[in-house]
């Protein structure tokens, strides 16, 4: 148990999303080594765990890894962590091999299943901005501290999202989960209150 | 917009998040993540989780990780602009339109034609399903239909107006989902009529006296090709 927690914090704390932001951004190909070296040999135990098949494994995790270089700059760092995205890439690219495998229609893909929601744009009207950021105010005050402190950095005092990872000494995966996890009791107050 | 009250259950949201589930049953979940904000957040949670779950591996060594690695460096980088989204697509029945989901938005002309079914229904098939039937459904105001078991299981996910049952009601969002020995019948009201995406995993039993007439004709709701 101690070692998978060592080893959890070791690979927690490589830059894999810096790497990945350098290879979408200027197709950096010692960043993309460095990612490929960090992740491949996870993504192909990741692939046998789900099914114990090397030839299998071998080509998803080439189909994978292609991907995530030449796709790399749709990686978009606000939305989540660099191995979060390569783990998303991985699942579609298993699932279209799997259905491609058993010859089943192809017209649908995985990217057609797990497209992208993009988060629908909040219509507030400017003059009532204040009105609005006074209550979220409090309803952000009513969060666990570790979260509300994130969310004011990031909403109400514009902080970089690394900026306060850098700041509260923590890695940016926390950063945003406690982003993520903060921006989701809002809405559950903010549907509470309705 | 108006909550979703009946959710994809856990095990569902779970199958679908890992790239596990039937094509037909990842297109309901899919389009049901349309309308519903509050499992998208645990879709993301179970994504972030098997993401963690993947770094917590031991780095398994396969022999040719080098050359794999040195050969997809010579591959030209891919031009990406994020994807544009997909702009929305409707289905048209006798004249009126219908927002279809966005899972199903690229492949509009796949979809069968609609075919008119007794009481007041029709249904346009949607060939993807491979273990059963994937189905739009119709059903105009004051429909109802006949009442039903199931060999498999039913779901039913509403895309536009509402329908009931004897257990409640159901609107745009909700996934109902019913098992071999659930016996219901839906039906609409008079004044709103229902869009719903169905996938049967087995064929339909119609209970009941007359309906069961129905039964040598079930392949007017359910048919393998
Ligand atoms: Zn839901």
């Amino acid at each position: 148990m101690k070692a998978t927690n060592l080893n959890m914090s070791s690979a927690k704390q490589e830059p894999l999303d810096d790497w990945l932001q350098a290879v979408g951004s200027i197709a950096c190909q010692q960043s993309y080594a460095k990612l490929f070296k960090a992740v491949s040999g996870r993504v192909y135990a990741f692939l046998l765990k789900q099914q114990n098949d090397p030839s299998m494994a071998g080509e998803v995790l080439q189909e994978t890894m292609l991907k995530v270089w030449q796709k790399a700059a749709l990686y978009d760092a606000s939305k989540g962590t660099a191995i979060t995205w390569i783990y998303s890439v991985a699942r579609n690219t298993r699932y279209d091999y799997l259905r491609r495998n058993k010859h089943q229609s192809q017209w649908f893909s995985a990217d057609d299943i797990w497209s992208q929601i993009e988060p629908e744009k909040d219509g507030i009207d400017e003059q009532f901005e204040p009105i609005v950021a006074e209550q979220m105010s409090h309803l952000i005050d009513k969060l666990p501290e570790l979260q509300s402190d994130v969310v004011r950095r990031v909403y109400l005092h514009g902080q970089a999202q690394q900026e306060v990872a850098d700041e509260v000494g923590v890695p940016l995966g926390t950063v945003k989960s406690r982003l993520r996890l903060g921006l989701r009791r809002l809405r559950e107050m903010l549907d509470e209150e309705m | 917009m108006k909550k979703c009250n009946h959710h994809p259950s856990q095990d569902l949201l779970r199958l679908h998040a890992s790239g596990d589930a039937d094509l037909a049953l990842s297109i309901i979940v899919s389009a049901h993540l349309d309308f519903c904000p509050q499992c998208r957040d645990k879709i993301a949670d179970i994504e972030q989780q098997n993401a963690e779950q993947m770094l917590l591996q031991p780095e398994t060594e396969m022999p040719n990780f080098e050359s794999m690695m040195s050969g997809i460096l010579q591959q030209q980088q891919i031009a990406t602009s994020p994807e544009t989204k997909p702009s929305s697509a409707q289905i048209v029945l006798e004249g009126r339109c219908f927002d279809l989901p966005r899972v199903l938005s690229r492949h509009q002309q796949r979809i069968e034609a609609w075919r008119r079914i007794p009481g007041k229904l029709h249904r346009a098939k949607i060939p993807a399903a491979v273990n059963g039937q994937l189905d739009l459904l119709h059903m105009d105001t004051q429909a109802q239909l006949p009442e039903h078991t199931h060999k498999g299981q039913e779901y039913t996910l509403v895309l536009h107006g509402e329908f009931s049952d004897d257990n409640g009601v159901y609107s745009a969002g909700d996934l109902l989902v019913k098992g071999p020995n659930d016996s219901h019948q839906p039906r609409t009201n008079t004044t709103q009529d229902c869009l719903c995406l169905t996938y049967l995993d087995a064929p339909l039993h119609f209970k009941s006296g007359l309906a069961s007439l129905l039964n040598p004709f079930s392949q007017y709701f359910f048919d393998k090709n």
